[in-house]
């Protein structure tokens, strides 16, 4: 069995007592395997998270009527098949819920009249699987050409969350800050500064807040002075623009 | 002397004999470089991925003998030159694993590759990236990043380092932008070069030598603001953003 599927095999509990111990001590061994199985059983785990997400029943109206248009096509994306290892297919599985995931979210929380279609399943791919060149460009356009929706806003949220790449999350902040003069964007950044961790894009979000000159933003910058474990450059940040919202009062 | 120069010519033959080297074979790819110190990209036409020690390796001191090198996040050093690597399909993810500065490593990247660098070290120097064609995707805390050659797509950012770019020519395939928070952005473009230039400084200025027309918005109006305005170049092409929070931003063609 190769080690890959040894891998899976343990963590879908397939493996008997033996097997089991065997591959334990394998792991303590071999700090590449046990490496390789922690990015595995993240992976899984992330699966397990989002595949707990119940589509509802519109989602899965469209997503067949989706299939049914795929199986309708012709056979030519069939001969690009290939085989791919068990972390590609565990890749493309997080892709397609990622999608999934971003579908369910936008039609449970957009109002009932919301058109699906400001969001196409395009896009969506493209911020999912695209190249970060790719993905800050289709962040940049849905805000450019579509006035903000909660569908739209949703997805960018998502992105400024969980986009592996900072610049791509970068991007997604500075697309939310030409909104920020709605309270619905100004809160969410506001919740977004205490949660994310990379300094840029903290930096980024009190940069935004501050042109919307509002007193929750320098409340909430006079609160996060108050802990110590601030990064340098965002202290220096936070005093630089608590100063230039008391010279704009 | 003859003899001597002779064995110095020897010594440093010897020298570019044992620079020690790791290769992936394989034109393209996603390659991820994770906290390593002192980095240079360049730009390749092979069709492998070399990875190179930039002088002597740092060897370990004779204390550790028989001893391993532990690090916390259970990286060991699988290349043969002080770094980890892990592979999943043909992506391909490099590791510092010592914590002294050591020498400068030298990837040598096909521009099929699309490179993904971060660094949030103080000793992480200056990011050299050049003639290369690849994609590029930096987040970088201290580094200093300067680039000459290369033709975007590319997003860098670092918060305290200046970046400095001499491109060769301005793809047109996807955006461009540059950003440090503290110190300067500096551009040099082709003349021809045609590109929609995003210009954003906080409590800087924008300094160019380019005749850059300023577009209108739909309310017939010009909205120019000194410390974020759009001008196009040649007509516009490609969006490209200079960004520079408290430093200048300089842009000229070559």
């Amino acid at each position: 069995m190769e080690r890959e599927e040894k891998i899976i095999a343990y963590l879908l509990n397939e493996l008997n007592t033996e097997e089991r111990a065997d591959f334990e001590s394998a792991m303590h061994a071999d700090p590449e395997l046990k490496q390789a199985f922690l990015s595995y059983q993240t992976s899984l785990s992330s699966l397990d998270k989002l595949a707990a997400e119940t589509p509802s029943i519109e989602l899965k109206r469209k997503f067949e009527s989706f299939l049914k248009n795929e199986i309708a096509k012709p056979q030519a994306h069939q001969n690009n098949l290939r085989i791919l290892s068990p972390l590609k297919w565990m890749g493309v599985a997080a892709s397609i819920l990622l999608a999934g995931f971003f579908l369910n979210q936008f039609i449970q929380d957009a109002p009932t009249n919301s058109d699906f279609n400001t969001i196409n399943p395009e896009w969506i791919q493209t911020v999912s699987t695209g190249k970060t060149s790719e993905r800050i460009q289709a962040i940049h356009e849905i805000t450019d050409k579509n006035d903000l929706d909660p569908t739209i806003l949703k997805a960018i949220e998502e992105v400024m969350y969980n986009d592996q790449s900072s610049n791509v999350r970068l991007a997604a902040v500075e697309s939310l800050g030409q909104y920020v003069h709605q309270s619905e964007v100004q809160l969410m950044l506001i919740e977004a500064l205490q949660k994310i961790e990379t300094p840029i894009i903290k930096i980024e979000i009190i940069n935004t807040l501050t042109q919307n000159k509002d007193d929750k933003a320098k409340d909430t910058f006079e609160a996060m002075l108050a802990k110590n474990d601030l990064n340098d450059a965002v202290r220096n940040e936070l005093h630089t623009n608590i100063r230039k919202l008391e010279n704009i009062y | 002397m003859k003899n001597l120069i002779l064995y110095i010519c020897l010594l440093g033959f010897i020298q570019m004999q044992a620079q020690e080297s790791y290769t992936i074979d394989g034109a393209s790819g996603e390659l991820y470089i994770h906290e390593i110190n002192k980095v240079t990209l360049v730009g390749s036409n092979e069709s492998k991925l070399t990875v190179e020690v930039d002088g002597k390796l740092y060897e370990t001191p004779e204390k550790s003998k028989g001893l391993k090198l532990i690090n916390p996040a259970g990286y060991s050093d699988n290349t043969g030159i002080g770094l980890h690597v892990s592979k999943d399909g043909n992506s391909y993810s490099f590791r510092r694993i010592s914590n002294k500065k050591g020498n400068r490593y030298i990837f040598h990247v096909p521009k099929g590759y699309h490179v993904h660098y971060e660094s949030s070290s103080y000793n992480a120097g200056t990011l050299h990236i050049n003639d290369v064609e690849a994609e590029l995707d930096v987040s970088a805390n201290y580094n200093r990043v300067e680039l000459s050659g290369v033709t975007g797509p590319m997003a860098i950012h670092s918060v305290y380092g200046g970046i400095e770019a001499k491109f060769s020519s301005v793809s047109q395939e996807g955006p461009i932008s540059l950003y440090s928070v503290y110190s300067d952005v500096d551009v040099s473009v082709p003349a021809n070069t045609k590109a929609n230039f995003n210009l954003k400084v906080s409590y800087g200025d924008v300094f160019s030598d380019i005749d850059l027309s300023y577009p209108q918005s739909e309310d017939g109006f010009k909205h120019l603001n000194a410390k974020k305005f759009t001008g196009l170049m040649n007509g516009g092409g490609v969006d490209f953003t200079l960004k520079s929070g408290y430093n200048n931003v300089y842009l000229r063609k070559q």
